[in-house]
């Protein structure tokens, strides 16, 4: 049979499951080269006999389930008072909080936060210092936690409010609901179906996180499975320990993943929590000073470590760092890492959700299943262990060090994968739908149709995606701590370099440069789309 | 398509290393205080570029022990050809790498406080580690590693990562020297005092000098830059009853040195009066050699008994002893 020239179906189906097929090949690399690494030696048991070990996975545990734990309680009931009172002041400003803790790297929101709470932070000046206490550890790496997750469990738990029957909300106010009966009757019921999947998602994050715990654990007492990787990697030169640790992590998050499929959760983009709720909640007292303290909490944790960093940082200090070539070195990595990650990551989304549409459109369930659930891989294969394994793998034959760039965009793109396919899949699922007859009638080629009619219809899509893609591994402190060195720095590993030191200075005038990269990446995404937009309406 | 792939390729050519310049380079691998500004870095590479014709390029690692670890992880393919920063505690487990080279050069340093000749690893400075103080925020600090073990918990204190660091390590072996079996415990009461466990000896000290800290692991010479670099006397380090424990600092070449030549030049360089007149006042240790001792080391604390392992001890129990470190700092 030949095949038409257009866009073929059959073609979309066959590139997403190549590239199905090479994601599963890279996880399977992977994990042979882990296995290899690890049986090479041969005193795997001795190495979990000894206490440190079991104790890395205890505490692992431990941390992901209380970070879990309070960033439900935080993100379902910062919702609830949101949208119950949704016409205070400030709602805008939160939101906007919230949108940023998408957005701000790990690094920028350490120094952030410790600019609040930290030793010598505005707590403690204020006379605070009682409350803070007087070591980083357990607490220090929750609140990190908190501050990334909340939002994001916000985010998720208000547009699924927004999206409850307005009829709903109208029978509560006629039937003058107390905020209990609200709980029990709308919001809960609501908040339910959402909230397997997304704290699912928060756990894995919790658990496999890296950049968080290096600045902020402390010392030994709190590590993640994942510093203890890097840490077994590069200090012990023990490739037999990162293997065992690395294979351990992976079975831990396979079984999360297996139970409680975080691939479900969807992502609200901006517009969906800009219309207000036709709420007109009986207020009783004890829920107003209850909302009230709620809205003040979330202020003190999403948006006071933000503005102490841009309003009271001493950059004073630092501005002569900005004319140095190691920051404009470190500049260009980053920004050629953000732009390339991005660019690999929106692709890779949409050969992915192509051949899934497409797999379900033959009702071929299997395959349309294994798509879906391949983006969703590197979740379960973290950075590091990425990038540790392909340093296995590479070692005996290449210089790694030397292509260590490349191992980093590979990692990106892969790790804001997730966000991307769940940004962009149901819109693409949607609009191929509805304009796969015209395409086919215009016999546009698959790339045609793609500049022509794909993207300026979802350009706010592909601008989100591109613009959280880029602006997260600009900010991604992971692979970087394996492979950076004074050669090959970027900014969140020169940052890193710098905190806690002498050069506070400097280290305040990197997070804001950080802050102000990332924020304008994913700004830029969306005027090159309107710019592009305008050019093809000419 | 070819939107995305040009901008792919431009993204990864942003990211292309610079074109090395002509003449050959000598590449040693360090930690980051060696080649700060203030440190002998700088003046170090121009001394040696005067008599080589050569360009010299320190790399600066994050950590000391990080240097040994970077080239384990290289193997064969290193670009480095010498390592400077080890010590004495590590020179058994570098030697069994088998990523090193003989140097070649007869050791005659005339200043070390114990002999030492290593075919491998050469001395390049060292010092006996000390808690530093601040005097202006500390009146009497503890005279003895057992008072400051056993100090109220409102003392702070900060070290660095055994794992991770030389001084760290050092301070592990301190502590073993002095409690040996009973060392757990001592950690155990020690634990609470640690304000924090750092990287590296540079974020230790900055914590410390920050405020953050009452004392900090550090060595009995830190206090000389205070005093002679920035002319304040306000810092000092605590003399211990029962003895310090020393630190040799040494420099090793690497079996696969692509500049072979140039690093033995460097190797013996090492010894030289240039090399050695620039550490003391900028690295801030003892130099090996007595005619390089600069003036304002003499009100500097000497301890009379001084320890230290050996390198096969080390390498024999490091692993038992971090782990032991690590139990008692994880309950």
């Amino acid at each position: 049979m030949r095949l038409p020239h257009n866009d073929s179906g059959f073609t979309r189906l066959i590139w997403g499951t190549f590239i199905m097929g090479a994601l599963f090949c890279l996880a399977a690399i992977c994990l042979i080269s882990l296995y290899q690494a690890g049986l090479a030696d041969t005193n795997i048991s001795s190495l979990l006999s000894r206490p440190y070990f079991g104790y890395v996975i205890y505490i692992t545990l431990i941390q992901a389930l209380l970070s879990v734990i309070l960033s439900v309680c935080g993100g379902v009931l910062g919702a609830i008072a949101l949208h119950r009172r949704w016409h205070w002041p400030l709602r805008r400003l939160i939101l906007a909080g919230c949108f940023m803790a998408m957005i701000v790297p790990t690094t920028v929101a350490a120094i952030s936060l410790l600019k609040l709470w930290g030793q010598s932070g505005f707590i403690s000046l204020l006379g605070g210092s009682a409350i803070i206490p007087d070591r980083l550890g357990l607490w220090s790496v929750l609140l990190a936690h908190c501050f990334f997750n909340i939002p994001l469990i916000m985010r998720v738990c208000l547009s699924r409010l927004q999206s409850v029957p307005q009829g709903q909300y109208r029978h509560a106010a006629l039937l003058r609901f107390s905020a209990g009966a609200y709980f029990r009757h709308i919001e809960w019921p609501a908040i339910r179906t959402v909230l397997p999947s997304v704290s699912g998602l928060v756990f894995l994050l919790c658990f496999t996180s890296f950049s968080l715990v290096l600045m902020l654990g402390g010392g030994p007492a709190i590590t993640t499975m994942e510093v203890s990787i890097y840490t077994a990697l590069r200090f012990d030169f023990d490739l037999s320990k990162a293997a065992v640790l690395c294979v351990i992590q992976l079975v831990i998050c396979a079984i999360i993943l297996v139970f409680i499929k975080p691939s479900s959760t969807n992502f609200a983009s901006d517009n969906v929590l800009d219309a207000a709720p036709l709420r007109a909640d009986h207020q009783s007292k004890i829920w107003l000073v209850g909302d009230g303290l709620l809205w003040f909490g979330l202020v003190i944790l999403l948006l006071v470590p933000l503005g102490l960093l841009i309003f009271n940082s001493d950059i004073r200090g630092g501005i002569d760092f900005l004319s140095t070539p190691r920051f404009w070195s470190a500049f260009a990595h980053s920004v050629a890492l953000a732009i390339g990650a991005a660019t690999g990551a929106v692709t890779l989304a949409m050969s992915l959700a192509m051949a899934a549409a497409e797999a379900q459109r033959r009702h071929w369930p299997l395959l349309s299943r294994l798509v879906e659930f391949s983006h969703s891989l590197f979740l379960l294969v973290p950075a590091l262990v990425l990038g540790t394994s392909f340093f296995i793998l590479l070692r005996p034959y290449v210089a790694v060090f030397d292509y260590g760039f490349y191992i980093i965009l590979l990692g990106n793109a892969l790790l804001s994968l997730p966000f991307c396919y769940r940004i962009l899949a149901p819109a693409l699922l949607t609009h191929w739908h509805k304009t796969d007859r015209l395409c086919h009638a215009l016999r546009l080629g698959i790339w045609q149709r793609f500049r022509l009619i794909t993207l300026p219809a979802l350009g706010a899509e592909f601008a989100f995606a591109f613009g959280l893609s880029a602006a997260l591994s600009f900010g991604d402190l992971g692979i970087i701590t394996l492979f950076g060195s004074q050669e090959f720095e970027t900014l969140p590993y020169l940052l890193f370099q710098f905190m806690n030191r002498y050069g506070a200075a400097e280290a305040d005038l990197l997070a804001l440069v950080l802050l102000g990269s990332a924020l304008s990446l994913y700004y830029i995404s969306y005027y090159l789309i309107k710019v592009y937009r305008g050019l093809l309406a000419r | 398509m070819k939107q995305l792939l040009a901008s792919l390729t431009a993204a990864a050519l942003l990211a292309m290393p610079t074109m090395a310049s002509a003449k050959p380079v000598l590449t040693i691998y360090t930690y980051e205080s060696f080649t700060s500004e203030w440190g002998p870095g700088p003046q170090i590479e121009t001394a040696f570029e005067a008599t080589c014709d050569c360009d010299l390029n320190f790399v600066s690692l994050d950590s000391s022990i990080g240097i040994l670890g970077r080239v384990q992880l290289e193997g064969a393919s290193s670009q480095a050809d010498i390592v400077l920063g080890l010590d004495t505690n590590l020179t058994a487990i570098a030697r069994d790498t088998g990523l090193f080279q003989p140097h070649g050069v007869t050791a005659q340093s005339d200043n070390l406080p114990i002999a030492y000749d290593n075919d491998m690893f050469m001395p390049f400075d060292w010092g006996y580690f000390a808690f530093v103080y601040d005097k202006t925020r500390m009146a009497t600090p503890p005279a003895s590693l057992q008072a400051l073990v056993e100090a109220d918990d409102d003392l702070r204190i900060v070290i660095q990562d055994p794992r991770t660091a030389t001084p760290g390590l050092g301070f592990l072996l301190w502590m073993k020297s002095v409690y040996g079996d009973d060392a757990a415990d001592a950690w155990r009461a020690l634990n609470p005092k640690i304000v924090t466990v750092t990287k590296g000896w540079w974020d230790a000290y900055s914590l410390f000098l920050e405020g953050e800290a009452d004392m900090v692991m550090s060595y009995s010479t830190s206090p000389a830059y205070h005093q002679i670099a920035e002319g304040v006397d306000q810092y000092a380090a605590a003399s211990f009853s029962e003895g310090h424990y020393m630190q040799i600092e040494v420099a090793a070449m690497l079996k696969n040195a692509p500049q072979p030549e140039l690093a033995k030049k460097f190797m013996a360089f090492i010894q030289g009066p240039e090399f050695q007149g620039i550490i003391p006042t900028t690295n801030w240790m003892y130099p090996t050699q007595a005619s390089a001792i600069p003036d304002g080391f003499d009100g500097l604390i000497t301890p009379e008994n001084a320890y230290l392992f050996s390198g096969e001890d080390v390498k024999n129990n490091k692993q038992a002893w971090v782990d032991e470190w690590l139990s008692a700092a994880t309950n």
